[in-house]
């Protein structure tokens, strides 16, 4: 018994330190966020936004981070990031006109600037308290499953078209979204679903169709990218 | 009052074809943004998501493809997606994307592209 209550008081002392602790964390991730990070990136309410506005932003919008990504994610990637838009952000000015067709011009790609691992662990943090439009979210109610895995290529590329513009293993498909072999990774499943359902209730302004997707095609697809994820 | 009453017509006639006018800068902006990506930056259907796809987007700068469409064939292309008009379903449906407005500018723009080049 007095075991227990000594862990208890222990428990409780823990937490209180911890609380503190995370609360200086994620402020400490957000002196760095707009130190390092505002230069390119926006996190308020993007509902208004018009097309033009939309057009010269410098990065994706990250309003609704705490909403998109996946914790764990976020921290490694902020620190050691790979590209995930194949024709960068936004692919429109890396395009050039050649006689096999319009290419991405390489030369025009960046690489996403690193922090370490310490800053990468505040920022994100702090980015993951970044939770509007949590009513979207909480409409979906994914669990991860399977599916046929040739059939679901089929369905994403031929029967969705989704394929035109992601790619679903490195270097196959579509340049002008971003990839989606690691979306399992990267995304909260439920923000996935409901991207496809309505891409433009998430960013009004976006360059994907919202394609009227009913909740088995959606349930499939999600799968699908289960089946693939990296 | 004869007169009044003209000029109130001949403004709400005015007024209605503001309204409806289509405005081919706008759509040019639109269809940079939302088709080049499939049907190229010069719309000549070489996107750079054309190399990927099965169906290769429409050349719209092919003039005698091109008017055999009419306005609401493209119009209803472009919002309700090629399945609509008898094509592929890699032709996306925009209806959600964009307002019919918006959609009409497009339309007009795309007739300039393939129809209306200057000589
Ligand atoms: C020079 C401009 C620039 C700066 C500065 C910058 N980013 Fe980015 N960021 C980008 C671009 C461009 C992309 C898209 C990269 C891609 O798709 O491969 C991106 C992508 C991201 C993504 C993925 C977003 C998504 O929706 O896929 C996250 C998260 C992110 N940045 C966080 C940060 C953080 C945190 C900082 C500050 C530490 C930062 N960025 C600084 C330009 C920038
Ligand atoms: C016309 C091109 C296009 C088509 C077709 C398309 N998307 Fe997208 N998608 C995009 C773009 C572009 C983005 C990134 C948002 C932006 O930049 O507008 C995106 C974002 C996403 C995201 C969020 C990923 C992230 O990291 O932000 C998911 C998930 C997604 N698409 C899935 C799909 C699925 C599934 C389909 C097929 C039903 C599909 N998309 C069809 C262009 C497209
Ligand atoms: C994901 C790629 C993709 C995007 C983005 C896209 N299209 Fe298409 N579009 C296609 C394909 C593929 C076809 C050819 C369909 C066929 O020939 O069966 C097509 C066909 C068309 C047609 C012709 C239909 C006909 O009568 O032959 C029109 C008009 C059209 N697109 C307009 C647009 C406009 C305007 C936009 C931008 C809002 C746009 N498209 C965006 C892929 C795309």
């Amino acid at each position: 018994m007095k075991n227990h209550m000594l862990t208890l008081k222990l428990v409780l002392g823990l937490m209180l330190l911890q609380v503190p602790e995370l609360s200086h964390a994620s402020e400490q991730g957000q002196k760095l966020y707009q130190e390092k990070c505002t230069a390119c990136h926006s996190i308020s309410d993007n509902s208004n936004i018009s097309l033009s506005q939309r057009l010269q932003e410098k990065a994706p919008t990250l309003y609704y981070a705490g909403n998109k990504f996946n914790a764990a994610w976020l921290e490694q990637w902020l620190a050691a990031p790979k590209r995930l838009r194949p024709g960068g952000h936004f692919f429109l000015n890396k395009v050039k006109v050649t006689d096999d067709g319009d290419l991405i011009d390489e030369t025009k790609l960046v690489n996403h600037m690193t922090v370490q691992p310490k800053e990468a662990k505040q920022i994100t943090q702090y980015l993951m308290l970044q939770t509007p439009k949590a009513d979207l979210i909480a409409l979906e109610q994914v669990t991860l499953g399977k599916v046929n895995r040739t059939l679901g290529e089929k369905d994403f590329n031929k029967f969705k078209g989704c394929g035109s513009c992601h790619q679903d293993e490195d270097g196959y498909g579509g340049v002008s979204g971003p990839e989606l072999y690691t979306a399992i990774s990267r995304l909260k499943p439920n923000f996935i679903a409901s991207y496809i359902r309505h891409p433009e209730k998430w960013d009004p302004k976006t360059l994907m169709p919202n394609r009227h997707l009913n909740d088995n095609s959606i349930k499939k697809l999600v799968n699908y990218l289960n089946v693939i994820s990296e | 009052m004869k007169t009044f009453s003209f000029i109130v017509l001949l403004s709400t006639l005015f007024a209605i074809t503001e309204a409806y006018a289509t405005d081919t800068k706008n759509g040019e902006i639109l269809y940079q943004a939302y088709c080049t990506q499939c049907h190229g930056l010069n719309g000549d259907g070489w996107g750079v998501n054309a190399a990927s796809m099965d169906v290769l987007p429409k050349d719209h700068t092919d003039t005698k493809g091109m008017v055999t469409r009419t306005d609401e064939d493209i119009f209803i292309a472009i919002k309700k997606g090629g399945k609509a008009v008898s094509k592929s379903n890699l032709m996306p449906n925009w209806d959600a994307n964009m307002t019919d407005q918006e959609i009409n500018d497009l339309v007009a723009y795309v007739r300039l592209l393939c129809c209306e080049k200057e000589k």
